[in-house]
């Protein structure tokens, strides 16, 4: 009888970067924060990033906190894993809910959005598409990358799992 | 990092031990059972760690919110599992069978339990801050009024993003107060969090020195 191998998966935690290639999975869970998955879809390699803060302000540690330094930061992860060729990137992003709405402190351009838009803007720069979505609301996520395929499964609880 | 050092850290201690008793009195008197809240940590912590603080990242949690402001502002979490919810909500109820599911009235009472608790913990430590706390910041804002709670169930990982972000703002880790609750001496799988944000963890500072 033989054995199915175990799917290599592991957790990015709260302004964290992962990196993997070839196999296995990356998840991340999401309130306000915005996770940002880029693939590089010939060589199977995925960076994922859970950006918790819009801008460093010139802070350069965690680098994983802030969007403008998390994703640079991932890049750069990449770019090692696969010997400094150069990379060919697309984007998946997802997060930014607003999940307390009556109680924030914030009533306009929460913290959520200005993650949201710190990321487009970043990945704009950079000239990295983002060729899916799935964000805002007032429920958190379980952003689930397969890195063979670079799928990403958006996971809300109560919700049917869907892919983007 | 944050701006509290050791002997701050215990005196601070020592006032939430004091918000934790008038805390059990409160609950106590509410579910007409004996009931203790305890303190169960104090401490500066990691984003990562304080992200598990109601339980591992993937779990399906509940919690009810307020906000608080004035002397102080952050956001106060009673944060429980479905079975302990619904074993807070089978007592209150008076239900000979069990609940196992959320709907208005479950949340309703949740909520009512979160209320007074939390105004319970917060009176307590109001008393104890307001002077002093005037004195190290010219405030005349002395009262710590807590927002109506807002139920939610949700990833434990997600619900904690929320309540660390005003401190995640300014710091890489936060400081959190938990408390955790017997009833009739068995303990219960609710969890009470305060989180100040990061103006009023200066104010903490300012006051314990």
């Amino acid at each position: 009888m033989s054995q199915l191998r175990p799917v290599d998966e592991s957790l990015v935690a709260m302004a964290g970067i992962g990196v993997a290639q070839h196999q296995g999975i990356l998840r991340t869970l999401l309130g306000s924060c915005v996770g940002v998955a880029l693939y590089e879809r010939k060589l199977k390699l995925v960076g994922l990033t859970h950006i918790v803060m819009p801008d460093s302000m010139g802070r350069n540690q965690p680098v994983g906190k802030y969007a403008d330094t998390a994703i640079p930061e991932t890049i750069r992860r990449m770019m090692d894993r696969a010997g400094g060729v150069r990379l060919s990137l697309s984007a998946k992003v997802a997060g930014g809910a607003n999940m307390f709405a009556h109680v924030s402190p914030y009533n306009t351009n929460t913290i959520g959005e200005q993650n949201v838009v710190a990321v487009e803007k970043t990945l704009a720069a950079l000239e990295i598409p983002i060729v899916a979505r799935h964000l805002g609301g007032t429920a958190g996520r379980r952003m689930v990358v397969e890195v063979d395929s670079g799928v990403v499964q958006i996971h809300v609880i109560g919700q049917l799992a869907i892919s983007i | 990092m944050n701006t509290l050092n050791e002997q701050q850290l215990d005196s601070l201690a020592s006032i939430v031990r004091f918000g934790a008793t008038d805390a059990s009195r409160a609950l106590s008197s509410w579910l007409g059972r004996p009931v203790r809240v305890s303190m169960e940590r104090l401490e500066q912590v990691s984003l990562e760690i304080a992200t598990e603080l109601l339980g591992p990242a993937d779990a399906t949690v509940c919690a009810c919110c307020l906000r608080v402001v004035g002397g102080m502002n952050g956001q106060l979490l009673l944060g429980f599992d479905d079975a302990s919810g619904w074993m807070l909500c089978d007592a209150l109820l008076s239900r000979e069978t069990k609940s196992f599911q959320w709907g208005e009235l479950e949340e309703s009472a949740a909520m009512e339990t979160s209320n007074i608790v939390g105004c319970a913990f917060l009176n307590a430590l109001a008393q104890i801050f307001p002077r002093s706390t005037q004195a190290a910041t010219g405030s005349e804002d002395s009262a710590w009024i807590p927002t109506p709670p807002v139920f939610v169930r949700d990833f434990a990982a997600a619900i904690m993003q929320f309540a660390l972000i005003d401190q995640a703002t300014e710091f890489d880790t936060v400081l959190i107060a938990q408390t955790q609750f017997t009833i009739d001496g068995t303990p219960v799988g609710w969890s009470l969090l305060l989180v100040p944000d990061a103006e009023s963890l200066d104010r903490l500072a300012r006051t314990l020195t």
